[in-house]
């Protein structure tokens, strides 16, 4: 039997709080539970992977945010659209597909294997099960430096390398605001960008 | 067939072109066209959109700025759309020195320019104040000027004043880079607010473009901007003293266009200029039109550069302004008795080597391991050194045509070959290692290591193939840009360049190209 909307996010809701915060937390920001963007990403299971690959002082809004925007990411990518020029190059490239059939299966083989090691799913369990999972995963990766989010041949590797080449990811780094790509008055230009202060699930964005 | 007639016929809408049909509308009564191969770009209303998807998706903000079936073997760019290839420079404005134009004289290597950087000098103001040039005055014996640059320099950044004073420990003075930028707003364009993005492109207009002049001159009933129509050839009179038409093609329906003027004006660039004059022969010009001598197409010139990443034990915070740098021209005067070498000097804040990693010792990192790794690597910091050097053309530094090859119009392709002149040729090691010993002289000044260098191969900024000079047998165009054989045909900018000198030459194209307008305006009614 089909369950209604309100009645399946109730559903949830139960079954999180049995679960733990962490799935309580995914429950309640999901417009639906496992709700389908037209990219084919389950939004939730892209929470829950911020949560498990981000750095932890995004806290858990922060890792939300981000996931809500590698989707709007994903969704906003055009396939065929002209890249810029190479410089001193007459190479005319185009942007290609993002490999989102391996994206989606990759996000459904976490929680498979959340479920077959713990009956729970991905989302449900605690931070260091999931990027547990999320490293069992990658161990046949050939890992070196972030790929462009793009290009990344999984999932997590693409929501990574989104989030660290945010202005936001630089200013987490070096803990000041310096506010990159950001348009910012020429005036302060010559001073020492201001300390950001550790404050979890800050934004600068 | 459609015919278009003016008094003043631009054939391009560069930012040479711009300089022109903005002065000679200011100063002359004069019906002025403009035709373009390529088509228009977007307007200002989208530049944060574009940019927007630039920065996510890596889009060019301006696609379609090319022509399918023009990619000549050799070329830089393929930019070929109302604005050219400006619509995404980066804005930079260094003059040249003083020595560039005077290179055999007082060197002994190259050829002199039938100007002096004197005589060039009102036009650099000219065009500096045209585009908007903000700048610091360098020391004045190497940066010399006779009026102060119309806005204030750019400031430098926290980042650039720590660099500054790593540059000043090991002897080298530099300044602010010029660049045409405004620092104050002004019209409708915005004060740069250092979005990172000046190349490819400014969301605010701060940086100069020329379709800013383009849209201005719009609204004139006596200006008209032709684009999609490619001019194929020029047709001389009877008498193949002056030019009477330019034939073209409208691409977008094929039909001919003619276009009658009283003087015509090939701002059309480094390669596609001298390709025109050769596409125009005919049975009284067998070789092309201006090429009496023999030269158009040859003495192709640019610049070379070397560049390092040097690690410097400073914490800097890379991206506060990353697009400004420092400019040094204090290597771009030869002592007296010292091989040719010249070159210039610009030194940025970067995050090269010092970017997130997913892996550290073949071990992968995730949540808060990337973040830690990241910032250990932060207490150093990574400037970016680049010198431009001289290269002297070669003769056979050249755009040619290439039979076997054709547009789609049935016309044939250019072919581009560098050449380095014989000085050149034989200074090019001694050159680099020259220039990667001051860059290592650099990082031990400041207590750091080169990380690592590199050649560009590719000559940049390139200019030349209509060059100018006094004699009609060794040169294309007088110093104005009008051709030896023809008295109404002008080759304006970059195509008529001597030599490259070793920093970036847009600025001395638009300036040139302003001192052209003032002697093709020179027998135009006055506005005033």
């Amino acid at each position: 039997m089909a369950l209604s909307r309100r009645s399946f996010t109730k559903t949830i809701g139960a079954l999180a709080a049995a679960l733990g915060a962490g799935a309580r937390r995914l429950a309640a920001q999901a417009r639906s539970p496992n709700e389908q963007t037209p990219t084919g990403l389950d939004a939730m299971l892209v929470m829950a992977l911020a949560e498990a690959v981000l750095p932890s002082d995004l806290g858990r809004d922060g890792c939300a945010r981000v996931g809500r925007d590698f989707v709007r990411w994903a969704i906003s990518h055009k396939q065929g659209a002209e890249l810029l020029h190479p410089y001193g190059s007459a190479a005319i490239s185009h942007t290609t597909a993002l490999p989102l059939a391996h994206w989606n299966r990759q996000l459904r083989e976490l929680d498979s294997a959340a479920r077959e090691a713990t009956r729970s799913s991905f989302a449900a369990l605690g931070i260091p099960a999931r990027a547990g999972l999320v490293r069992n995963a990658l161990g046949g990766e050939r890992i070196s430096g972030l790929p462009s989010a793009a290009a990344a041949q999984h999932v997590a590797i693409a929501l990574i390398s989104r989030f660290y080449s945010s202005p936001e990811a630089t200013d987490l780094c070096y803990q000041v605001r310096i506010g990159r790509e950001q348009c910012r008055p020429l005036s302060t230009v010559s001073h020492a960008p201001a300390p950001t202060y550790a404050r979890r699930g800050a934004s600068t964005r | 067939m459609r015919a278009v007639e003016s008094d003043i016929c631009i054939i391009g809408s560069g930012i040479t072109a711009a300089m022109v049909a903005a002065r000679l509308s200011a100063e002359r009564r004069a019906r002025i066209v403009v035709v373009e191969a390529g088509a228009e770009q977007p307007p200002p209303a989208r530049f944060f959109d574009l940019r927007r998807r630039y920065l996510d998706h890596g889009e060019s903000p301006w696609p379609n700025d090319h022509i399918d079936g023009l990619a000549a073997d050799g070329m830089q760019s393929r930019s070929m759309c109302v604005g050219g290839m400006a619509m995404h420079w980066g804005g930079v404005t260094p003059r040249f020195s003083p020595e560039d134009f005077q290179t055999r004289s007082a060197c002994g290597v190259g050829t002199d320019w039938p100007i002096t950087y004197e005589d060039l000098d009102p036009a650099y103001q000219a065009a500096e104040e045209l585009m908007g040039v903000a700048g610091e005055q360098g020391p004045s014996a190497l940066d010399p000027r006779a009026q102060p640059f119309p806005l204030p320099m750019i400031p430098l950044s926290y980042n650039l004043e720590r660099l500054k004073g790593w540059t000043d420990s090991a002897g080298i003075a530099t300044w602010s880079q010029p660049s045409a930028k405004l620092t104050r707003a002004s019209g409708n364009r915005g004060a740069c607010c250092r979005s990172d993005t000046c190349f490819p492109i400014c969301p605010v207009g701060a940086k100069y473009s020329p379709d800013m002049t383009w849209r201005t001159l719009r609204d004139r009933s006596d200006f008209e901007l032709v684009p999609m129509t490619l001019v194929r050839r020029l047709r001389t009179s009877a008498t193949g003293a002056r030019i009477e038409a330019a034939e073209a093609v409208d691409r977008r329906t094929g039909r001919t266009v003619e276009f009658r003027a009283g003087t015509f004006v090939v701002a059309s660039g480094y390669m596609w200029s001298p390709t025109l004059l050769l596409w125009s022969a005919s049975s009284r010009y067998p070789n092309g039109l201006a090429n009496s001598s023999g030269l158009v197409g040859k003495y192709l010139c640019g610049h070379r550069n070397v560049q390092a990443f040097i690690e410097l034990p400073m914490r800097l915070f890379p991206g506060i302004n990353a697009q400004h740098s420092l400019l040094s021209k204090q290597f771009m005067r030869v002592p007296e008795g010292a091989r040719y070498i010249r070159h210039d000097l610009r030194v940025w804040e970067s995050a090269v080597g010092r970017e997130p990693r997913l892996a550290a010792d073949g071990n992968l990192l995730l949540g808060d391991e990337i973040l830690r790794d990241w910032r250990e690597r932060t207490n150093a910091s990574t400037a970016r050194v680049r010198a431009y050097y001289d290269v002297l053309p070669d003769r056979e530094s050249s755009v040619t045509l290439d039979a076997g090859r054709h547009t789609p119009w049935g016309d044939p392709m250019p072919v581009l070959a560098w050449r380095d002149d014989p000085v050149s040729r034989d200074t090019r090691g001694v050159t680099e290692e020259h220039i990667r010993n001051l860059f290592s002289r650099l990082a031990a000044a400041g207590g750091g290591r080169v990380m690592r260098s590199g050649v560009d191969n590719f000559q940049d900024h390139p200019g030349g193939g209509c060059r100018m000079g006094s004699d009609p047998s060794t040169s294309v165009v007088d110093s104005h840009g009008r051709a030896h054989d023809h008295d109404n045909l002008f080759v304006v900018g970059a195509p008529t360049m001597v030599s490259a000198s070793c920093a970036n030459g847009t600025l001395t194209m638009c300036a040139l190209a302003l001192r052209s307008a003032a002697e093709i305006g020179r027998n135009l009614p006055s506005r005033s």
